[in-house]
Parts: structure tokens; sequence; C-alpha cells
């Protein structure tokens, strides 16, 4: 049983059977390899047309085989065809051919880079793999690597590139062989690698995790972004505490800026995990190309305009900052029963207590008075109601007053009825007496 | 394989470049009084037994038109498919003569030599 199939020479179309297609395709394919100029192929299947209908096969005659025989007879071997002129890579003996770094899709767990790099090595493929994985461990550097090269090395997607990638010879007969072994190649491979098998498998269903994890990540990410976003939208744009940040603006663009940078980013997230899990990058590449162009232009300008801006927002902030000192007499412990807030102990050759705070216009209520040698302090006056200041999803600004208690020497605290309370942080004050 | 151990023989190898060099002549000849389609090309050198595959040629004459050599355009035909008709340009004639200047005072060249080993 032969099946008859269609076969297009020029803008002609002959039946031919399926045998004698294969023969023929292969014999247009040698000498292609030989022939650059496209429209000398178009001429040379043109002549194939006519020299059938010279020999009687037209109309719905067959091309069998023997008219391929026919034909190769009279048009040649393919290296005939090669331009004398234009010197031929293939035709030389090709001792020594540099190995170039393609990706290995055939053979791919990913975007097939550690095949690929495992061809070019002469590795093993399960080595390159764990290598991945272990500096991925680095703070990610394996991941940066892979993506790098994934970006930058080209796939291998002929024949030749793949010849090319094993650093074979690129020739007609070693070209037939990769496109025969193709069809089997799959299974062939996967016939050989019974010991890898089980380790492959492992790898696919720990990348298939980690990707599904990646998605989740990220579109965690995406959701909070927005929700984040349209809440602070809503209430006229306050990140930090209104009137901190973002004010005019510029402030304002830093924050959009960020923001978009943290939807490429969240984005790329959910990409990335979508890649590991269908072992394909899941968009076109220019638009990759697009976003990585959008991150790219949105970090330098968010950070340019940045850098512009902290200055300004420091200055601000510190414009509500007050700090209030009080000196008192000798102590030489604390009583802190009363107290709330950042304590924080300096050395100092007077004793003094100095507290700082933000924005509470009430300098009074931050009482201290020592009593036989013991400082007590008490914050319980302290107006709170500010602490309230930001309503919603901003940052707050910490209210806590921070209380620093300078005195000479180490105080002992105070704590009645708390046993084991804390002590004082100890201060390291330079020694009067080595000074 | 068993091919290139064949013409890798000193009398094919000498034969296959003999011919080659007299090749792009040939062509330039046929084609100096008019239009030629590729197959009428390819038959007259055959029967001339100038060729005996057709694939060198193709190359030969796309090389000679890129280099402004030959001139060509297509035609319908009334049988088989359209057909590449080549012409020679004007420094295609120039070339046709100064090669058959070339040609035969090589061929005199070759004659005088002959005569003289015959000596």
């Amino acid at each position: 049983m032969n099946e008859v199939t269609k076969i297009h020479l020029g803008r002609t179309a002959f039946p031919i059977s399926a045998d004698a297609h294969r023969e023929l395709r292969n014999y247009l394919d040698a000498i292609k390899k030989h022939v650059s100029d496209e429209s000398v192929v178009g001429e040379i299947e043109l002549r194939m047309a006519e020299l059938l209908s010279e020999r009687g096969v037209s109309g719905d005659k067959v091309v069998l085989p023997a008219d391929v025989d026919f034909l190769k007879e009279q048009l040649g071997d393919p290296k005939d065809f090669a331009d004398e002129d234009v010197p031929e890579a293939a035709d030389e003996k090709p001792t020594d051919t540099p190995k170039r770094l393609f990706r290995d899709t055939d053979d791919a767990m990913l975007a097939g880079v550690a095949s690929g790099l495992a061809s070019y090595f002469g590795l093993e493929v399960v080595l390159i793999r764990i290598l991945f994985i272990a500096t991925a461990f680095m703070s990610g550097t394996g991941i940066l690597i892979y993506i790098l090269l994934w970006l930058l090395v080209p796939e291998a997607k002929t024949p030749s590139d793949r010849l090319q990638m094993a650093g074979k010879p690129v020739t007609i007969d070693s070209l037939k062989e990769v496109v025969e072994r193709a069809d089997v190649k799959g299974a062939a491979a996967r016939a050989n690698k019974s010991l890898a098998g089980p380790v492959n498998t492992a790898f696919k269903a720990i990348l298939q995790i980690i990707g599904v994890g990646l998605v989740v990540l990220g579109l965690a990410l995406l959701l909070s972004l927005f929700a984040g976003g349209a809440y602070t939208f809503l209430r006229s744009g306050a990140v930090v505490q209104d009137g901190i940040f973002p004010v005019g603006l510029k402030e304002h663009l830093v924050v959009y800026l960020a923001a978009g940078v943290g939807v490429i980013v969240s984005l790329f997230i959910v990409l990335f995990g979508m890649a590991l899990f269908q072992r394909k990058w899941p968009i076109r590449p220019w638009i990759t190309g697009i976003l990585v162009g959008l991150l790219f232009a949105g970090l330098a300008a968010g950070g340019a305009l940045a850098a512009d801006v902290v200055p300004q927002v420091r200055n601000r902030y510190n414009s509500h900052i007050h700090t209030v000192s009080y000196s008192v007499q000798p102590f030489t412990k604390v009583n802190l029963d009363n107290a709330s807030g950042n304590i924080q102990y300096q050395w100092s050759p007077t004793y003094s207590v100095s507290v700082r705070y933000w924005d509470n216009p009430n300098t009074s209520t931050v009482k201290t008075h020592v009593s036989g040698s013991v400082l007590y302090i008490d914050t319980q006056q302290l107006d709170h109601s500010l602490e309230n200041g930001c309503q919603g999803s901003c940052i707050p600004i910490n209210y806590e007053p921070v209380i620093t208690i300078s005195s000479p020497q180490t105080p002992t605290a105070v704590y009645p009825g708390l046993p084991d309370a804390p002590a004082l942080p100890s201060p390291t004050p330079p020694s009067p007496f080595k000074g | 394989m068993n091919k290139n151990t064949e013409d890798a023989s000193p009398l094919a190898q000498s034969e296959v470049q003999m011919r080659k060099g007299m090749l792009v002549y040939c062509v330039l000849l046929l084609l100096k009084d008019g239009k030629v389609y590729t197959s009428e090309i390819i038959r007259a050198l055959h029967d001339a037994e100038l060729i005996v595959v057709e694939g060198t040629l193709y190359p030969l004459l796309s090389r000679l038109a890129k280099d402004g050599l030959l001139a060509y355009e297509w035609q319908e035909s009334e049988q088989g498919p359209p057909r590449k008709y080549y012409w020679l340009t004007d420094p295609g004639q120039t070339l046709l003569l100064d090669l058959k200047k070339t040609y035969h005072k090589l061929h005199a060249s070759v004659t005088t030599l002959e005569k003289e080993l015959k000596k």
C-alpha cells in the first residue's frame, strides 16, 4: 500500500507517492543547504516540474520513486549546486567544529538552559540542575543567572543548531542523521535515562510546586497593591501620616512609580511561576521586552525623583519633632512605673531627662522628679489623642515619646511589685577616671 | 562518500576544473544572439557534452545575473511552467569578447605546445 500525497514544484501540484515524496523532500532540503539564494531553489523546482512533464508525468499521473531518481540523475548531486566562488563551510572537513551554546529545548526541564550548558561543557544535566538549585538559595543567584541565560542564549531550533550545540560538523550526512533521529528522539532519550528518570520527575514536581507558590505570591502582591492603592487613593493619597508624605506632585509621582514598579515585579513573579509550571515563558518576547523596559524606566525615574524628594520629606518629618530637656537632682535609681514610651539611657556628666516627641504641643505633660535619689518619670498625662493621626492604611508615625535618661553613673531600676523586671540598658560611658 | 573519493582522482579533478573554466565562456556564447531560457541553455550544453548534470548551472547563472553580466525575465509558456529567459548585458558582451580572446590565446598556446612536443 502506498499513499499518495501532493507536492508543489514551482506553481504546479503533482500527485506523488509517499516514498517518492520523502525522497524528493530530502533531495530538495539537501540542495537548499548548498544554495543560499531562495529564488534559485524556486528555479530548480520549476525545472523539476518541466523535466517531469517532459517525461510524461503530468496531470493525474503519480510521481514515483523512479521519477525522483531520474530527476536526481539529471540535476546532479546536491553539492553540485554549490557556487564555487562561495566557500562552503559544509564542504570542508571540519576537524574541530567549535561548540556553540544553545538552549536544548528537546531535553528541557524549563527552558533548556541547563541541558544546553550540559551539552556545551560535556557534563551531566543533573549536575548542572543541582548547581542551579543550590545557587538559587544563595539569595537567588542561580535564578537570576538562569533567567539571564534564558533571555540571552538562543534556542536550538534547527537540526544544524543541534549539531553545533553538540560540536558536530554541519554536513549533509550529519544533518540527515539528526533529522532521521528526530522522529524517535524523545522516546530514545526517555529510554536512555532510566537512571535520570526519577530525578527528572522529582525536579518537575518541585518546579511545579514552586511555580504554583510563585503564582499565588504574585497574585497576592498584585491584589494587595491594588487594594492598598485604591484605599490610599480614596483617602486623598497619603502613604505616611497626612501632611508628611506624599506632599506635592513630585512625591505623588514617586508613589505612583513605586506602585507601578511593584505591579510589574508582581506580574513577573506570576509569569515566572507560570513558566515554571508549564515550562514555557507564557507571554510573547516583545511584551516581555516592553515590561522589562517599563520596569527599568520606572526604577530609573522613581530613583531619580526619590533622591530629590527624600531630604524634603526628612526635613518635614524633623520639623515635627520636639525635644525638651529637664535638669534633675542626682539619682541612683529610676522608677518607671508611670512611664510609657521608648526609654533610653545615655551617659552624660550631668543628670537630666530629655523627652523627644512627635507633634505633641503639650510640653509639660511629662513629669519628672527625684526623691530619695530615685528618679520618677510620669508620662500618664501625655496627650495621646494624636496617636490616631493615621487613619486607614497609611504608615503611622510613632507618637511614643523617646525618653532619654542621662546620668554620670548607671542607675538601677526600681519596679515595685515587679521583682523580675528587666534592667535598664547598660550604658557604655567613657570612664571619667581614665580620661 | 564514495563519490568524493571518485572525484578526488587526479584525472576527474582536472577534467572538472577544465570544464568549469570553460563553462562561463560557453554560457555567454550561447546567449550571444538573444534571449534563451534556462532549459535551452541546459540542453545545448548537455548536447555539447559540456555538462553532465544540471545542478552546476543554476548557481552559475544566478551568479552571472547577480554580477550584472546577464539580465533575465520570466515568461509564461503555453506548455509547462513559466520560463526564465536570459540575455547578455553590456558588461556581459564585453566579458564575452575578453573571454573569447583569452580562449583563442590559450588554444593557440596549447596547440603550439602540442606541436613542439611532436617534433
